[in-house]
C-alpha cells in the first residue's frame, strides 16, 4: 500500500496513474470517495492529461517558439577567424560585413542573418543542406560561398568572397558609371553593353540551375558589378530559403518596403500564389525584369504606386517595349524604335511573358537569345508567336485523337508537316526541342491507361516511325530525339521489338553526334534501361541504368532531378533481382533528392519511404520496414486524400506487419481502413480487395473474431479463384489461414477440401523446382 | 499577452492606414495559414506563398467590404480563400501535367475535413503561442518549464526525464501539473482574444 487512505492524500504520481487507471488502486478509490480536493485534483489531471493529447496530436515539437525582435550590435559583433569587420550594408534579412580572413589572408564578405531561430531543425537541416550545395558552386561570375556558421549568439553567418564592385541598382541609378553607360544625346542606353552584362548574367545563373540551385530572388541588389562592367550573382540559395521558406512567425510584415522591393521582380506566377511553378522560369523572369529595366530605365509595370496596382500590372498588363518607355521617359522626342532596337525588345518581353511556358525555357536559352543579338543571328524570341500557335493547335486536337484514328494521322501528319517547315527557319537546337514537343504532346495519350485508345496509338506510331525514316535521314540531332520519343512510347504500350529497334538507333545516334558524355546519351539509356527491365532483361537493364546515372552524376549533379530518376529506376532493377543492399542504398539517395526538390512531406517522399520499406521487408528487416511505412503512412494521411489508392497501400503494408508482430487491435484498424478505401476504389470482385479482405481476416482470426474471419477469407478465396493463378502466394496463403480456422471450427470436410488446393501447388512447386 | 481580440482586429484593419492591425492580423493568422496549406501536401514554400497570398487577398476583400462578420466565422472565409489560392495554384499544375501526360493532381478534401485541418492548425498555433507564453511566466522556474518541455514535447517517459534530470518522479508530474495547469488557463484566455467562440 503507497499511502494511508484515511488521513493522508496520494501523492500526485499515484493519482497520476490512478487517472491513468494503472495499475488499479482499491485504496486510492476509496480515499477518493472521502476526499473532496483529490476529486478535484483527479479532474485537474484528466483534463490536463487530455490537453498532453491534444499537443501530442497536434504535433507541437520543441523549439517551435520563434525568438522575435532581436537585433544586432555591430560594434561588438565579432565571428571566430575573422578580423577587422566593417558593416558594409544592411538590409532586411541581415547585414554584411567586409572582414579579413585570417586563415586563408584574404578579404571576404560576411553575411549575418538577423532572421530569428529555426522553428524545426528539419527546416534547419535543409537550410544548412542548401547552403552546402551553393558552396559547391564555382563560376566566375557568381559570389562564391566559401562556408557557414552560427555566432556565438545563435545567429547564422556567411563567409562569401568579396567582390570589389558597385550593385546593379546603383550602378543604373548612374552614379559611377553614366557617363560612359548612357548616350546623353538621346537618352537611349547603350543596348550592346546592356546585353553583353545581361548574357554573362544569365550564364551564370544558369549554371546555378544546372546544380540545382533557384535564386528565386534576382534583383539588382543581388548583382554587383565590377569594375570591368562584369556581373556577380550573389546569395544563391540563400534566397529561396528567406523569401520563401523562412519561418512564418519570423517573416516581417507584408505589403511594406522590403516585400515590395521584392515584388518588383516576382513573376506572376509567384504573385499569383501559383508557388508550384515557381521554378528556373521564375529566375528567368526576372533577369527579363533587370533587362528591361536596364534598357528602359524603369521597371515593366505600368503601377508600381501600390502594391495592389503592382500586383495587377505584373499578372495582368502587357509591359510596353523597352525601347519605347526609354523614348518617352527621355525628355527628346519619340523616336522610331532602330531594328536592333526591335530585336531586344522581343528578347526582353519573350522573358517577361505572363505565362512561364512562353517565356524561354531556361536561362541559358535567354542569354544564347542575347548572343544571336549580339552576333548578328536572329533571335528566336521574334520567331515565337508562330510556334506558340501551331502547339495551341496541337493540344488541341490531342483530346480528339483518341477518338478516330485516321482524325489522329491526319493531325499528326500536319503537325509534322508544318512544325517541320517552321523548324526549318530555327537554329539547331531550337529545332530540335520544338519537334521533341511537339511530338511529346501529340503522343501524350499514348499511355495504355487513356481508355481503347491502344489501337490508335499504335497506328499514330507506325505512322511516325515510318516518316522518321524518310523525312529526317539529314537532320540526325532530330532524328535521333524522334527515334527516342517513338522507342519510349512503343514500350509504354508493350511492343517491345520496335521499341529496341528505335532506343537503339537513337543512342547510336547521339553518341555519334555527341560523343558518349552527354545528358541526351543519358536519356537514350535510361530508355533502353526501362525497356530492358519490362523485358525481364535485368542484367542489361541494370547496365544501362548506371551509364546513364553516371553520366548524369557528372553532368547534371548530384542533387538533379535526373539523379533522382536514375537511381529510383535502378533501385528497381536490384530490387527485382534480389540485390537488396543495393537497392535500397540507392532508393535511398533518390528520396535524399526527393527530400531536397519537395521537403520532408511530399507523396513523391512518401513513395520512396514505401518503396524501401517494401525491400527491407523482402530482406527480412521487418522493425525497419515498419519504420518506413509508419512514415510514408503518416505523410501520405496528410497529403493525399482519404479515399487514396497509395494511402490504401500504405495501411495494408503497415497493418500487416502489425498484425506480424502481434499488436491485433492497431493492425486491425489499419486494414479495415484499407479495405473501405479499396471497396470504394475498384469493382467488389478486385484482386486488391480480396487482398485487403485475406489480410483484415487473418487478423481477425488471430484475435478470435471466428465469424468475420471465416467470412472474409471465403470471399477473399472465391475473388482470387476468379483473378489469380491457383498456386499464387497470395491465394495460397490466404487458403491456408482459411484451413486453420476453419479446422479449429471442426469444419474438417470443407477444411479438407480445400488443403487439397495448397497440397496440390505444394506438389507443384516441387516438381518444377 | 496580446489582448486584443479578433473582432477589434478587424475593427481596426478597416482604418487602411493602421499598419500595426495589419502587422497583428497577419502575425496571428499566417501561421495558421502556412501550417493549413502544408497540411494540405503543399512544400514549405508553396505554404508560406499560399499563406502570403491569402492573407492579401483576405485584406482586399475585407477591406472592400465583401466579408459580413455577422454571417460567418472568419476562419470559414479565410479557409474560402486559401482554397481559391490552393486551386489557382492547382489548375496550373494540372495544365502543365496533362500536357506532359502524366495523371491529374489531387482534388481537395471535404469542407468538414478542410474545417478540422484548420482547427489542428489554429490549436497547433496557440499551443505555440501559449508555450512562449508559460516561458514568460515568472512564477514558474526555466527547470520546470524544462522538465515539463522534455515530457509534453519531447515525448520522453516520465521515468526517463526523472533520470535525465536527476529529480524525483514525483518532481516531474509536479512540473507537468503545474505547467499544464497554466498552459490551460493561458490557452483560455487565448481563446477569448482569438473571438474562438464566437467568430474566430
Amino acid at each position: 500500500m503507497q499511502f494511508n487512505p484515511r488521513n493522508t492524500c496520494p501523492e500526485l504520481f499515484v493519482m497520476e496513474a490512478h487517472v491513468r487507471g494503472d495499475p488499479y488502486d482499491e485504496t486510492v478509490e476509496s480515499h477518493l470517495r472521502e476526499c473532496h480536493s483529490c476529486n478535484e485534483l483527479a479532474r485537474e489531471i484528466k483534463a490536463n492529461n487530455d490537453l498532453m493529447t491534444e499537443i501530442a496530436r497536434v504535433g507541437v515539437q520543441n523549439k517551435g517558439v520563434p525568438v522575435a525582435g532581436q537585433s544586432l550590435d555591430v560594434k561588438s559583433f565579432s565571428i571566430p577567424g575573422l578580423r577587422d569587420l566593417a558593416p558594409l550594408h544592411q538590409g532586411g534579412q541581415g547585414i554584411v560585413f567586409r572582414a579579413y580572413h585570417v586563415a586563408t589572408r584574404r578579404t571576404v564578405a560576411v553575411k549575418v542573418l538577423l532572421h530569428g531561430k529555426w522553428a524545426t531543425s528539419k527546416q534547419r537541416a535543409r537550410f544548412i543542406r542548401e547552403a552546402e550545395l551553393v558552396a559547391t558552386l564555382r563560376h566566375p561570375h557568381i559570389v562564391q560561398l566559401f562556408d557557414r556558421g552560427v555566432t556565438p549568439d545563435g545567429l547564422d553567418y556567411f563567409i562569401m568572397g568579396y567582390v570589389e564592385g558597385v550593385r546593379l541598382d546603383e550602378y543604373m541609378a548612374g552614379a559611377t558609371v553614366a557617363s560612359h553607360e548612357i548616350d546623353k544625346s538621346t537618352s537611349i542606353r547603350r543596348p550592346r553593353r546592356i546585353a553583353r552584362l545581361m548574357s554573362e548574367t544569365c550564364k551564370a545563373v544558369n549554371y546555378a540551375h544546372q546544380h540545382g540551385v533557384i535564386h528565386r530572388d534576382l534583383k539588382p541588389g543581388n548583382i554587383l558589378v565590377d569594375a570591368d562592367g562584369h556581373p556577380h550573382v550573389l546569395d544563391f540559395g540563400l534566397a529561396k530559403q528567406f523569401a520563401g521558406g523562412a519561418p512564418p512567425e519570423d517573416r516581417p510584415v507584408t505589403i511594406t518596403g522590403e516585400f515590395m522591393g521584392t515584388l518588383l521582380y516576382a513573376a506572376p506566377e509567384q504573385v499569383r500564389g501559383e508557388s508550384d511553378l515557381a521554378d528556373i522560369r521564375t529566375d528567368v523572369y526576372a533577369l527579363g525584369v533587370i533587362m528591361y529595366e536596364l534598357l528602359a530605365g524603369r521597371l515593366p509595370h505600368r503601377d508600381t504606386s501600390s502594391a495592389a496596382g503592382l500586383i495587377e500590372s505584373i499578372t495582368r498588363i502587357e509591359p510596353m517595349a523597352p525601347s519605347r518607355a526609354a523614348a518617352e521617359a527621355s525628355s527628346t522626342s519619340v523616336k522610331r524604335a532602330s531594328p536592333s532596337h526591335k530585336e531586344l525588345d522581343a528578347i526582353v518581353l519573350k522573358a517577361l511573358a505572363k505565362n512561364p511556358d512562353q517565356r524561354y525555357q531556361s536561362a541559358r536559352d535567354f542569354g544564347d537569345d542575347i548572343d544571336n543579338f549580339l552576333t548578328g543571328n536572329p533571335v528566336t524570341a521574334k520567331a515565337d508567336s508562330a510556334w506558340y500557335l501551331i502547339r495551341k493547335f496541337a493540344r488541341r486536337h490531342r483530346v480528339a485523337a483518341s477518338v478516330s484514328a485516321v482524325f489522329l494521322m491526319m493531325i499528326i501528319g500536319f503537325g509534322i508537316t508544318v512544325s517541320v517547315m517552321y523548324a526549318r527557319t530555327l537554329r539547331q537546337t531550337e529545332r530540335v526541342r520544338y519537334i521533341k514537343e511537339f511530338l511529346e504532346d501529340m503522343l501524350a495519350s499514348a499511355e495504355p491507361a487513356a481508355a481503347g485508345s491502344e489501337v490508335t496509338v499504335r497506328d499514330a506510331l507506325d505512322e511516325a516511325a515510318h516518316w522518321v525514316e524518310t523525312s529526317l535521314v539529314d537532320q540526325p540531332d532530330l532524328e535521333a530525339s524522334v527515334h527516342l520519343i517513338i522507342g519510349n512510347t512503343y514500350r509504354s504500350i508493350g511492343v517491345f521489338d520496335e521499341a529496341e529497334a528505335h532506343l537503339s538507333e537513337s543512342l547510336r545516334l547521339r553518341r555519334k553526334l555527341n560523343g558518349d558524355e552527354h545528358l541526351d546519351v543519358a536519356e537514350c539509356l535510361s530508355g533502353l534501361a526501362l525497356l530492358s527491365r519490362a523485358q525481364g532483361k535485368y542484367e542489361e537493364a541494370e547496365r544501362f541504368a548506371k551509364q546513364a546515372l553516371a553520366i548524369r552524376e557528372r553532368l547534371a549533379g548530384p542533387r538533379d532531378v535526373l539523379v533522382g530518376r536514375s537511381l529510383s529506376s535502378l533501385g528497381s532493377i536490384y530490387g527485382e533481382q534480389g540485390k537488396f543492399d543495393e537497392a535500397i542504398d540507392a532508393l535511398n539517395r533518390s528520396l535524399e533528392i526527393q527530400r531536397f526538390i519537395h521537403g520532408e512531406r511530399h507523396p513523391d517522399v512518401a513513395m520512396m519511404l514505401y518503396r524501401i520499406a517494401e525491400l527491407e521487408s523482402r530482406r527480412g528487416q521487418s522493425d525497419r520496414a515498419f519504420q518506413l511505412n509508419r512514415e510514408a503512412l503518416d505523410i501520405r494521411r496528410g497529403t493525399l486524400t482519404s479515399r487514396h489508392p497509395d494511402l490504401a497501400r500504405s495501411l495494408l503494408a503497415t497493418g500487416r506487419i502489425l498484425f506480424q508482430t502481434g499488436e491485433l487491435v492497431e493492425a486491425e484498424g489499419l486494414l479495415r481502413e484499407a479495405l473501405v478505401i479499396r471497396r470504394t476504389n475498384v469493382d467488389r470482385d478486385h484482386w486488391s480487395v480480396a487482398e485487403a479482405m485475406s489480410a483484415l481476416g487473418r487478423c481477425l482470426a488471430a484475435r478470435r473474431q471466428f465469424d468475420e474471419a471465416e467470412q472474409l477469407l471465403t470471399q477473399s478465396v472465391q475473388v482470387f479463384d476468379k483473378s489469380l493463378s491457383n498456386c499464387d502466394p497470395l491465394r495460397v496463403e490466404t487458403i491456408r489461414s482459411l484451413v486453420g480456422l476453419l479446422k479449429s471450427r471442426d469444419e474438417l470436410e470443407l477444411a479438407s477440401d480445400y488443403e487439397l488446393q495448397i497440397a496440390n501447388c505444394a506438389s507443384e512447386k516441387k516438381v518444377s523446382g | 499577452m496580446e489582448t486584443q481580440t479578433t473582432s477589434e482586429l478587424l475593427e481596426s484593419l478597416l482604418d487602411g492606414a493602421d499598419q500595426e492591425a495589419w502587422r497583428r492580423f497577419d502575425e496571428r493568422y499566417r501561421p495558421i495559414l502556412v501550417g493549413f496549406a502544408a497540411s494540405l501536401g503543399l512544400s514549405e514554400t508553396d505554404s508560406a506563398d499560399i499563406a502570403q497570398e491569402t492573407v492579401s487577398r483576405f485584406l482586399k476583400s475585407y477591406r472592400d467590404g465583401k466579408y459580413d462578420r455577422t454571417k460567418g466565422r472568419l476562419r470559414s472565409w479565410l479557409i474560402g480563400i486559401a482554397k481559391h489560392c490552393i486551386g489557382d495554384m492547382n489548375a496550373n499544375i494540372r495544365r502543365r501535367r496533362e500536357i506532359h501526360g502524366l495523371s491529374a493532381i489531387q482534388a481537395l478534401p471535404d469542407d468538414a475535413r478542410l474545417t478540422q485541418i484548420w482547427e489542428t492548425q489554429h490549436l497547433q498555433a496557440l499551443i505555440r503561442q501559449a508555450l512562449a507564453e508559460l516561458r514568460r511566466d515568472t512564477r514558474i522556474a526555466n527547470r520546470t518549464i524544462d522538465t515539463f518541455e522534455m515530457l509534453a514535447l519531447e515525448g520522453h517517459k516520465p521515468a526517463e526525464v526523472a533520470r535525465r534530470l536527476n529529480v524525483s518522479l514525483n518532481d516531474v508530474y509536479l512540473a507537468k501539473h503545474r505547467c499544464l495547469k497554466r498552459l490551460r488557463d493561458i490557452l483560455d484566455q487565448l481563446r477569448q482574444v482569438y473571438d474562438l467562440d464566437t467568430i474566430g
